[in-house]
């Protein structure tokens, strides 16, 4: 083995190493655990880096570890793969820091860093899974390590939270368990191959395919939070912001879009999928996902439940953007995977900086509370406005081209779906961004005096509406995410990389 | 090869006549004959399978002893387990004469000591010399190539597992112990019959001959048609097969937690060994498919019946019990599959299922141990953050607990693959339902466990003893071993061939 | 039918009738009286099993035989010893009576 082989392995090990090694430590070494969280967070920045570097220049990375009775482990990274590591290894280590500054001072957090670890680790090896075994053998772990995290608080709201969540993600397990076992079965090891990997002699048994197709999409669909099987994302709220900000914007839901991406485009391919007549089913059941979670979002009261809607509903644009079939939409649905990331974290990073200083929760509370945390409210409204698809904001981007892609591949509904998405996003963001700016609060908020805007400490600087390790990951991760909208044009942007991956880029 | 025989049975000897360094006699004995398993193992890895004629005598008269790769790697797992549990149970068992009323239980009596370190129980008069029996019998069993002597050293196997149960002296564990005994007696007459007509028929013992019999006989299906299933019958008793599990629970359930971790990660892989030998070795060519149809319907509906009781159970150590009832059903699906298809993938698939239940279980039930000297009680609605006391060994408990629901990376994930995958070959889906559905089942009674972890711990709650290193350390180790097993598979697969 | 066949009749009715025993009997001596019972038809069955060269006995079926009989004798004794510890643990408890829990 070269060291192009290790590569994928190192870097799942960077955040596997520290984790195990957290659980370890006792809860106080505050100082050594930090140190080896941003390490680790650090390190797999830098590997994703050289990985995605040789790829640009044509560079193999797959290391094989052969379980025996031909059951094989195969990391691999390839242009797909790099684009989801990337994306949460950027978010990891921003999350990270906030995850510090947010659980600062509370109990069991050598627990909850060990399991935030073990979950970025299982998110790596979904990325680079390079077959569906492997992908399946990650898909778990990543369920059962964010069980713990869900969990968190400990409370009895939050443990039957837990129940929800483990009850919808088992299921999803136990269906993609024998949608794997069954096309194994026909199939033989099913690698990811772009354009589908199907052998001929499968492609016999179409009957077969179907179901297997439908049972697949099914128990991705847990994760992907696809109406009917969305349910425990709303639930899972409980858990801490940090942990809902990495559920929604990589962990476990992208991993389930990750997963129907590469069960659309690199297990059966487009061909195969039109050959055995299931081409429609996803395009409907994620358009109807789409409309359904923007209006489920409209009527709620609580700021990270109208969220966790609102992750449904864009999440499965990632799902439209691939089920078309179609160049420039697959363009759409890869950019969104990670337009949609980078703005949702800094969304919930919001939401957190609100109910950890100012114990916010509900959505009529924020009344003026963006004279009181500007900066945290200006990275709020960039987002927001980009969930809404204003131009030039990444949401924009994805929209346009989904879109494009609608017309391309002769399904004009799209435009009306992404339209009515749009005017509902718009309906439930533009009420709240209002109130923030030009709302009066109704009652004090915690921590403040009767007056909220005149009653600042005046020692407090300009900067300091919270621990700025709340703020500062926070403004960066939006940053980020307006970044990637105007300048989607650049040569590295997530744009530029998507089509990269579409275009089936070599060097 | 015999000193796997030899070395344990020495040491009971050595056990009885020390009975003052009867600990540490035992020590030095399972790490022994760990050694020999080691040995073995590279032996049949370089050479294949070996074999041993004691005394130089040749069959009928003389014994064969011979190890393949499944047998030596079930002598592997028998060696490693016991390892773990003898150095647990030197820490289990109470050294030093205490003033403490010595009732011979784990002391679940919260109240009354609360603050100080719990006690354990003193070991009882002859408790290592019968351990070690046990081993040897153990080790016997994965030897023989012999139907009689298959017999003699299963029925040793009962009588000193029985021993071990009886040996708790109270009035549960005696009665359990009883029951145990005359399920165990009259399932090893049932077998003895079976092979009584067997050797009518064939005039043979020696498993080779018997196979070299059968299939030059005529119509060896009717001659072995009373015969086949007296033995399936008494074996699958002994492995506690729904709906012959009744015996199971409360003998696992009574017993000393180092005794329940033999028994259920070790014993009852004793008799589904011999079946596995059995109807993929001579019997290959009479077993009915029907047969292992029947066994895979009992299997699914023991998963099922094992893992519901197993949620319905109020004490962990039951629940830890009925999970074994239900775990024993992979076992026989796997077994079921093999009939009907013996080079297909369920062989492989059950023995890495059993190598990682093997020590799962076992990892449970020492972790379980633990936590009782910690909290006093196993009352599971009554856990509160266990990990306080005792934290490595809850770790123990959850990583064991990813083997017993198959999940990635555990052993139990790759024996769950790949009996699924003779199950999807065989076209057989009530199977493959079964043993998902099985997963989802035990994900549930585990988790039940698992969410009294994350409860968070009231202010005004006192805390909780720590749990000695001695109890804790062995359960991580085969629980570190159950997960290890999945990603190093090849290891053990490249053996059975 | 020969005298071995005759035999190994014998055995097996005695293994029904003492399996009918064991499962059907409550008390725990009887069971084990059943069980005993059982034992001997096995060792009948194994006895006529061996006698196929008329006039010539078969040392193998003898040995196991013996062997058997060892090895019941000693489940047999273990199990009077657990019935008579139930009743030293539990004077209440009759050693004649079924077991319970």
């Amino acid at each position: 083995m070269t060291w192009h082989a290790w590569l994928p392995v190192l870097t799942l090990l960077s955040s596997l190493v520290p984790g195990l090694v957290i659980f370890a430590l006792p809860e106080r070494s505050f100082r050594t655990r930090t140190t080896l969280n941003l390490a680790g967070a650090s390190i797999k920045l830098v590997f994703v880096t050289l990985i995605a570097r040789g790829l640009l220049a044509g560079e193999d990375f797959t290391s094989v570890l052969p379980l025996g009775a031909g059951l094989d482990l195969v990391l691999h990274a390839d242009n797909l793969s790099v684009l989801f590591a990337l994306l949460s290894a950027v978010l990891w280590f921003f999350s990270t820091i906030y995850a510090i500054g947010y659980l600062e001072g509370s109990p069991n957090r050598s627990r909850f860093f060990g399991f935030y670890s073990l979950c970025v680790s299982s998110t790596v090896g979904v990325a680079f899974a390079g077959n569906l075994l492997t992908f399946f053998f990650f898909y778990e772990a990543l369920a059962l390590a964010t069980y713990p995290l869900v969990v968190h608080r400990g409370t009895a709201a939050s443990l039957d939270a837990g129940r929800v969540y483990l009850g919808y993600t088992l299921f999803g397990s136990a269906l993609l368990l024998a949608g794997v076992l069954w096309l194994r079965s026909l199939a033989g090891p099913v690698p990811f191959v772009p354009g589908g990997s199907l052998p001929a002699t499968a492609l016999a048994h179409r009957g077969d395919l179907v179901w297997i197709f439908l049972i697949l999409v099914a128990g991705l669909g847990v994760k992907a939070a696809l109406v009917p099987l969305h349910g425990w994302l709303p639930v899972a709220m409980i858990a801490p912001a940090p942990v809902s900000a990495l559920l929604h914007a990589v962990a476990v839901v992208k991993a389930g879009a990750f997963g129907l991406i590469r069960l659309v485009n690199d297990v059966f391919g487009a061909g195969a999928l039109v050959a055995i007549g299931v081409e429609r089913v996803l395009p409907t059941v994620a358009a109807v996902t789409i409309l359904w979670g923007s209006v489920r979002a409209l009527g709620q009261t609580r700021l990270k439940r109208l969220l966790a809607y609102s992750t449904v509903s864009q999440l499965s644009y990632v799902a439209l953007g691939t089920s078309l079939l179609g160049v420039t939409a697959s363009v759409g649905g890869l950019v969104h995977l990670v337009h949609q990331g980078l703005m949702k974290i800094t969304l919930f990073f919001c939401a957190g900086n609100l109910a950890e200083t100012l114990g916010i929760q509900e959505i009529r509370d924020m009344k003026g509370v963006g004279r009181r945390m500007p900066l945290t409210m200006i990275a709020f409204t960039a987002c927001a406005l980009g969930m809404i698809g204003i131009p030039p904001l990444a949401g924009f981007v994805s929209k346009w081209y989904l879109a494009l892609g609608g017309l391309e591949t002769g399904r004009p509904w799209v435009i009306a779906v992404l339209v009515a998405s749009t005017l509902l996003n718009a309906a439930y963001f533009l009420p709240i961004i209002y109130s923030v700016w030009f709302g009066t609060p109704d009652r004090p908020w915690r921590g403040s005096s009767a007056h909220p805007t005149a009653g600042e400490p005046a020692a407090r600087p300009w900067w300091g509406e919270t621990g700025p390790l709340l703020v500062w990951p926070t403004v960066a991760v939006a940053l980020l995410a307006t970044g990637a909208g105007l300048f989607a044009n650049a040569p590295f942007s997530p744009l530029a990389w998507a089509k990269f991956i579409v275009s089936g880029g070599g060097p | 090869m015999i000193w796997s025989v030899v070395v344990p049975l020495a040491g009971g000897l050595a056990a009885l006549l020390a009975p003052r360094r009867a600990a540490r006699i035992a020590i030095l004995t399972s790490v022994a004959t760990l050694a020999v398993a080691l040995a073995l193992t590279r032996a049949v890895a370089l050479d294949g399978a070996l074999e041993h004629r004691p005394g130089g005598w040749p069959p009928p008269l003389g014994i064969r002893l011979v190890v393949d790769g499944v047998g030596v790697l079930f002598l592997l797992l028998v060696a490693l387990v016991f390892v773990a549990a003898t150095v647990y149970g030197a820490s289990f068992f109470d050294p030093v004469e205490t003033d403490r009323i010595d009732t011979g239980r784990e002391a679940y009596d919260a109240e009354a000591s609360d603050h100080a370190v719990r006690k354990g129980p003193r070991a009882p008069e002859g408790f290592w010399a019968l351990w070690l029996f046990a081993l040897a019998s153990l080790d016997g069993l994965f030897l023989t190539a012999d139907l009689f002597n298959m017999y003699v050293a299963i029925e040793l196997l009962t009588l000193a597992s029985v021993g071990l149960v009886a040996i708790t002296n109270d009035r549960a564990s005696v009665t359990a112990a009883l029951r145990y005994l005359l399920a165990g007696m009259v399932a090893s007459l049932f077998f003895l019959l079976g092979i009584s007509l067997l050797y009518a028929e064939y005039g043979v013992l020696d498993l080779e001959a018997l196979a070299t019999a059968i299939s030059a006989a005529t119509d060896p299906a009717s001659a072995t048609g009373v015969a086949l299933p007296l033995i399936l019958t008494g074996l699958a008793v002994k492995a506690a097969l729904f709906p012959f599990h009744f015996w199971l629970p409360p003998a696992h359930g009574s017993a000393f937690s180092p005794v329940s971790a033999v028994l259920s990660g070790l014993v009852v892989k004793g008799p589904f060994f011999v079946l596995l030998r059995l109807v993929t070795g001579p019997f290959a060519p009479v077993v009915p498919e029907a047969a292992g149809l029947a066994l895979g319907a009992l299997a699914v509906v023991g998963i099922l019946w094992g893992s519901v009781r197993a949620l319905q159970q109020p004490r962990l150590k039951l629940l830890i019990a009925y999970s074994t009832v239900a775990q024993i059903g992979y076992l026989f699906l796997a077994l079921g599959l093999a009939i009907s298809d013996p080079a297909g993938p369920a062989v492989r698939g059950g023995v890495v299922y059993a190598l990682a239940h093997g020590c799962a279980k076992a990892s449970m039930f020492l972790a379980l141990g633990a936590i009782v000297r910690s909290t006093g009680h196993d009352r599971i609605r009554r856990l509160i953050a266990p990990q306080r006391g005792a934290p490595i060994a809850v770790s123990a408990f959850a990583v064991a607990g990813l083997a017993i629901m198959g999940f990635p990376p555990s052993g139990g994930f790759v024996g769950k693959l790949l009996i699924g995958e003779a199950a999807t070959g065989a076209d057989q889906w009530w199977t493959l339902a079964g043993l998902i559905v099985g997963g989802l089942l035990a994900a549930l009674y585990l988790f039940r466990v698992f969410r009294r972890v994350f409860v968070a711990v009231p202010d005004d709650t006192a805390p909780l003893p720590r749990a000695p290193l001695g109890l804790e350390v062995p359960a991580l180790a085969l629980a570190v071993v159950s997960l290890l097993l999945g990603l190093a598979a090849a290891l053990p697969l490249g053996l059975v061939s | 039918m020969t005298l071995a066949t005759l035999y190994g009749t014998l055995g097996i009715v005695l293994f029904a009738l003492g399996l009918y025993g064991a499962i059907v009997r409550r008390r725990v001596l009887r069971k084990l009286v059943a069980v005993n019972v059982m034992i001997s038809g096995v060792f009948l069955t194994f006895i006529a099993a061996g006698s196929r060269s008329p006039g010539e006995p078969d040392p193998v079926a003898q040995a196991i035989v013996l062997t058997g009989i060892v090895v019941t004798l000693g489940g047999t004794a273990l199990g009077l010893a657990l019935v008579r510890r139930i009743h030293a643990l539990d004077l209440t408890s009759d050693p004649l009576e079924p077991l319970d829990g």
